[in-house]
């Protein structure tokens, strides 16, 4: 299998060092998988493909015909994550995700500190899409406004963890980490058991307890919670179906909720049932027609209204766009600083923003060598890469990002780490990986360990998005007493040219 | 507890799966019935299967000049219409579109049942089919159905979903059974003329009872012991007291001592204490008549009472605070 991998360098590669060697963690699973004939291998991929397809675990790709439902490809390679490494990684997830509650918070009922003494302009924020007016003076039970939030890794060419974005409006993409994992225990079941890999089936008991934790006062012991979805022609209504299901708890859509006198009841057969927590997974813009957008059909006229009654808590809360928003990330370090003195566990990217007259005349000297992203697109939709742009693309970018500076930020390429993964038969070539932790929180940030490895499946691609043609790895932190392996001889050496 | 729009749609997903499969069964049973008719026995089958379904007046009114003898227009109509909301095709791809929308709440057999039925009929040359041969399609119909059935029957949870998608089901049964009984075998009751054989067994063989009935009956051809099976039998899955008493029991279930639930107790009870001389001698056709009518009240009250969407108003069930 690994005759042919080249290490490559220039990247970090996720289980060979520079030298070549396998790192110490993953030397039992390649163990395990020299053991499989190609024959094998073949086998279990279609036992993979299997599973998925009568599962329907799929999503849809917008922009091409039908709007087609398609499997999210996952690669049978696990990536693995040690113990101590994992820890850094929860706890700067956990320190950002605090920061940012607090930031929110601050800013939609606080008295708006970091923005008084300086740390981000005023006019930044207000000029974020995902700046809603309307979250001002709505509180939240313990500032749990990032209720879920996937905080995107990635690792540089020196293998640092850093965050490449905030994704704290409308993450998704849990279900699919809980559907990896329970396809590698069916499919390599051995090589799974051979390791003390952290379980992650219980992310339903986690959502669960979040929102029951940021119930409005007088909901009582049995807090009535229900998961709010756009409906069957979402891409991600697989998902919304799957977690309903992992909680226990009703799914509904807009129309099945009615507002009355600011309290927030469900229509059933036999009455009116009042609904404490939404778990919504619609975006602001289309929650509730009276506030937002009038020509949504999705939402529940009044919503808005009731959640400033108290009746009813949101997650995530609305206006938590504004933290989505890439120029307000390239704040959050300082932010950090600021509301928990302490230094960024996770660093950012380095990330310049246009507006200032340095900044822009540096990163259009060096455009082919950046990446320009639209502020507040998701998906990895509208992203130029320098280094693979055609002259039209940079050009095009130049006007753009000229023309409306503050939609725009630029950034250096980052080497994403590269990961074996199959590419045919039993054929492992590298390919860049990022991470997603999925971290919840109510009374306290809790993270599943791992989360969704995603993979660029096109050959150089450093874009991993599902709906750009990515696929996804199971991610496997090991427990905090595994045993070391560095003594096991896997007899794999790769080239590194 | 169950959402009004999940409760509505399983209802209509048991109306459609059982409107589809008596439509096709009563196709299949008069074209094949009109080829083996004795040359001399009146024809007017297909005016008769129409009234059953009613659809008479939506077919006239297609102003494309087809009539009721034209036997390939009245197969397309009943079969592959999309226009026609009661043909086998619209009524799939209702019940698909139903059972769809509350597809998380169903078993997974369930909607692959269904759906695989529906992608088969939309894969097929279906006007094609129908006019060299409806044999094998039809009867592909009628199999999938009882599949679907028995898939649903064996995976799903007996919740509020499953109540509504089997009084859905039953009450479709019951009128479709009646409308049946009034349209075919009125005529033989007290009548000069008596069924031929062939008659009598296309009578019996619409109703899906030919063999129960011999079970029962024996050959009897007594119109009276037709109308006793079809109608009182407490044992023939498809007669309407058995439907009756099935979708009473969902009712009893679902809203006990509510509005529906009495008015089909009452229809029910009408059928449960009387004789079949008792009603014939009141007049099979008129009673008949307010069997129908009761459905159709039963229905209707059915959506006032459980789907349409609570007003705002007096709120009747709220957890205490």
């Amino acid at each position: 299998m690994f005759t042919d991998y080249d290490r490559g360098n220039g990247f970090y590669d996720e289980v060979f060092d520079a030298d070549g060697s396998p790192r110490p963690h993953y030397r039992l699973l390649l163990r395990r998988l020299k053991e499989l004939t190609t024959g094998e291998l073949a086998a279990r991929e279609q036992l993979r493909d299997q599973l998925f397809r009568s599962q329907g675990i799929t999503f849809t790709v917008y922009g091409e015909d039908d709007g087609v439902e398609r499997t999210f490809p996952m690669d049978l390679i696990p990536r693995i994550i040690p113990w101590d490494e994992w820890q850094i990684v929860e706890e700067g997830v956990a320190q950002r995700i605090d920061a940012l509650n607090r930031f929110l918070e601050d800013l939609y009922v606080g008295e708006r500190a970091a923005i008084r003494d300086g740390i981000i302009p005023w006019w930044v924020v207000v000029s974020a899409d995902g700046f809603k007016r309307e979250a001002a003076g709505i509180e939240l039970p313990h500032q749990a406004r990032c209720l879920v939030a996937g905080i995107d890794l990635v690792r540089d060419d020196e293998g640092t963890y850093r965050v490449l974005e905030d994704n704290v409006r409308n993450p998704s993409g849990i279900s699919y980490v809980l559907e990896n994992r329970a396809a590698m225990t069916r499919v390599l079941p051995r090589v799974f058991a051979s390791q003390q890999v952290e379980p992650v089936d219980h992310y339903g008991r986690l959502l669960l307890d979040a929102l029951r934790s940021v119930a409005p006062a007088g909901a009582g012991d049995e807090p009535m919670i229900v998961v709010l979805t756009p409906g069957v022609f979402n891409s991600a209504y697989f998902e919304h179906v799957f977690l309903a299901r992992q909680m226990g708890v009703q799914l509904v859509e807009g129309r099945d909720l009615v507002v009355d006198d600011h309290a927030v009841f469900m229509r059933t057969t036999t009455g009116l049932q009042r609904v404490d927590v939404i778990y919504r997974r619609i975006d602001d813009d289309f929650l509730d027609p009276v506030v937002f957008d009038p020509s949504s059909v999705l939402g529940v006229p009044g919503l808005v209204g009731a959640m400033r009654a108290g009746t009813v808590t949101i997650a995530n809360a609305i206006g938590n766009g504004v933290a989505d928003d890439k120029a307000v990330y390239a704040y959050v370090p300082e932010l950090i600083r600021y509301y928990l003195g302490a230094e960024p566990i996770l660093p950012n990217v380095t990330t310049y923003l246009l507006w200032d007259p340095d900044q822009r005349a540096h990163v259009l000297d060096n455009l082919d060598q950046m990446v320009v992203k639209p502020v507040a697109a998701s998906g990895g939709y509208g992203l130029v890469m320098g280094p693979s742009a055609s002259d039209e693309e940079l050009a095009t970018a130049r006007e753009q990002l000229l023309a409306e500076p503050r939609a725009f930020v630029a950034q250096d390429v980052v080497s994403l780490s590269r990961h074996p993964t199959l590419v045919g038969g039993d054929r492992l070539a590298g390919r860049h990986v990022d991470l997603r932790p999925f971290a919840v929180t109510g009374d306290t940030t809790r993270t599943i360990p791992g989360g969704l490895t995603r993979v660029a499946l096109r050959e150089g691609s450093l874009v991993v998005n599902s709906s750009q043609g990515g696929g996804s790895k199971d991610t496997w932190v090991l427990a905090a007493d595994s045993p070391s392996w560095e003594h096991i001889d896997t007899d794999v050496e790769v080239g590194t040219t | 507890m169950i959402l009004a729009r999940r409760a509505e749609a399983m209802f209509w997903a048991g109306r459609y799966l059982e409107r589809a499969q008596q439509t096709a069964r009563l196709v299949d049973v008069t074209y094949h019935s009109v080829l083996e008719r004795p040359a001399q026995e009146p024809s007017g089958e297909w005016s008769e299967v129409m009234r059953a379904l009613v659809v008479e007046g939506s077919f006239a009114s297609r102003g494309n000049g087809a009539v009721v003898e034209d036997v390939d227009a009245v197969l397309r109509f009943l079969v592959d219409d999309p226009d026609n909301p009661s043909s086998v095709r619209s009524c799939l791809t209702s019940a698909r579109g139903n059972v769809r929308s509350v597809r998380e709440h169903v078993s997974a057999e369930f909607w692959t049942a269904v759906n695989d039925l529906y992608l088969t009929l939309q894969a097929r040359d279906v006007p094609a089919e129908l006019r060299a041969e409806p044999y094998e399609l039809l009867s592909v119909v009628r199999r999938r159905s009882q599949q679907i059935y028995g898939a649903a029957a064996d995976t799903m949870l007996r919740d509020e979903g499953w109540a509504f998608q089997t009084l859905g089901r039953q009450l479709e049964r019951a009128a479709a059974m009646t409308r049946l009984i009034d349209v075919r075998l009125d005529r033989f009751v007290d009548s000069d003329a008596p069924a031929s054989f062939h008659q009598w067994a296309t009578v019996l063989r619409s109703a899906g009872a030919l063999e129960a009935y011999r079970w029962v009956h024996g050959h009897s051809m007594d119109p009276r012991d037709a109308v006793d099976f079809l109608l009182l039998s407490g044992e023939h899955p498809r007669s309407v007291l058995f439907c009756l008493r099935a979708a009473e029991d969902c009712l009893d279930r679902l809203g006990p001592g509510g509005r529906a639930a009495r008015r089909v107790g009452r229809v029910r009870a009408a059928l449960d204490y009387r004789t079949v001389g008792e009603v014939l001698d009141r007049g099979l056709h008129s009673f008949l008549g307010e069997v129908l009518e009761a459905i159709d009240e039963t229905a209707s009250r059915i959506a006032g009472e459980f789907f349409d969407s609570w007003t705002v108003g007096p709120v009747t069930s709220v957890a205490a605070r």
